[in-house]
């Protein structure tokens, strides 16, 4: 069946709005779900900091089911996947397998802090042991993925983590800095967390840019 | 850094699919060599030029020069 479908996309353009039209609504509807299951009370009351958690992990989870999506189906992940073609996402198959398991583990780690709070639906240290359950498997998957990546993906990950590292100190240090100085209110513990995962992935984005793997092939 | 990997690449009649899998690295690397995105490592500059049977100089243009004494 999916050899049925043709490997290579028609074109770029509407290759990019296939692309950007699926992680829209995606994105739109898993937002908006979460946002009405918080609103429902069922996690318990949540703050802000909670919400950006919760929207931060779905991320992560939604990028990893796009690659999923190829990794199951080279053939349509090439429909909407930055590669040139689907045998681009079969050479590629067990780098991007192991990268889709952290992704998951990291997402949904930050999903089960954000719920993980007295009062709510998981006691704290169920919730504990789970985060630090899937951070180590986030860990396992990233030591597996680095056996499965040549010069440029270790590059763009030593990069990114770097990356990521000045932008939390600058972000999450500016922020502290000024709740020191009692201009604004301090970053709560959970912040931290956030910004570690999301400034990660938006320096993956920034450095992958810069390396041209963002140009739509 | 310039590098002239696209015509040498062209000039075998391969596609950057088939320099990568020769090379052992993925399409992606080849594509950021090919757009000066990417400066390869050392070894894999050396089995590039090894592979077009040419010098790394003759791939890779640096244009800088020493200092006359």
């Amino acid at each position: 069946m999916d050899m049925a479908i043709e490997d290579k996309p028609k074109s770029k353009t509407g290759k990019m709005i296939l692309a950007l039209g699926l992680g829209g609504v995606a994105g739109f509807f898993a937002a908006m779900g979460f946002m009405q299951l918080v609103k429902t009370g069922a996690l318990g009351e949540f703050t802000t900091s909670q919400e950006i958690a919760g929207l931060v992990g779905i991320i992560y989870i939604l990028t990893a089911l796009a690659v999923s999506v190829g990794l199951v189906s080279p053939s349509v992940g090439a429909r909407f996947l930055n590669v040139e073609d689907a045998d681009e996402l079969r050479e590629q198959h067990r780098m991007l397998t192991w990268s889709a398991v952290g992704m998951i583990a990291l997402g949904v780690a930050l999903l089960l802090a954000a719920i993980g709070v007295p009062g709510g639906p998981l006691a704290p240290g169920v919730v504990l042991v789970a985060v630090v359950a899937l951070v180590g498997l986030a860990w396992f998957a990233g030591s597996r993925q680095r056996r499965h990546v040549d010069e440029l993906m270790a590059s763009v990950s030593t990069e990114a983590t770097s990356a990521a590292f000045y932008l939390a100190f600058l972000i999450g240090g500016g922020w502290s800095l000024l709740a020191h100085l009692e201009y604004v209110a301090g970053p709560a513990p959970l912040d931290w967390l956030t910004l570690f995962a999301g400034l990660l992935m938006v320096s993956c984005f920034i450095v992958a840019g810069k390396r041209g793997m963002l140009v739509q092939r | 850094m310039r590098n002239r990997v696209k015509e040498h690449r062209e000039g075998q009649g391969w596609s950057q699919g088939e320099l990568a899998r020769r090379l052992g690295v993925s399409r992606q690397t080849i594509n950021a060599v090919e757009t000066d995105k990417y400066d390869p490592s050392l070894p894999l500059a050396l089995r590039m030029a090894k592979l077009f049977a040419v010098s790394v100089p003759e791939i890779f243009i640096d244009d800088w020069e020493p200092e006359a004494e």
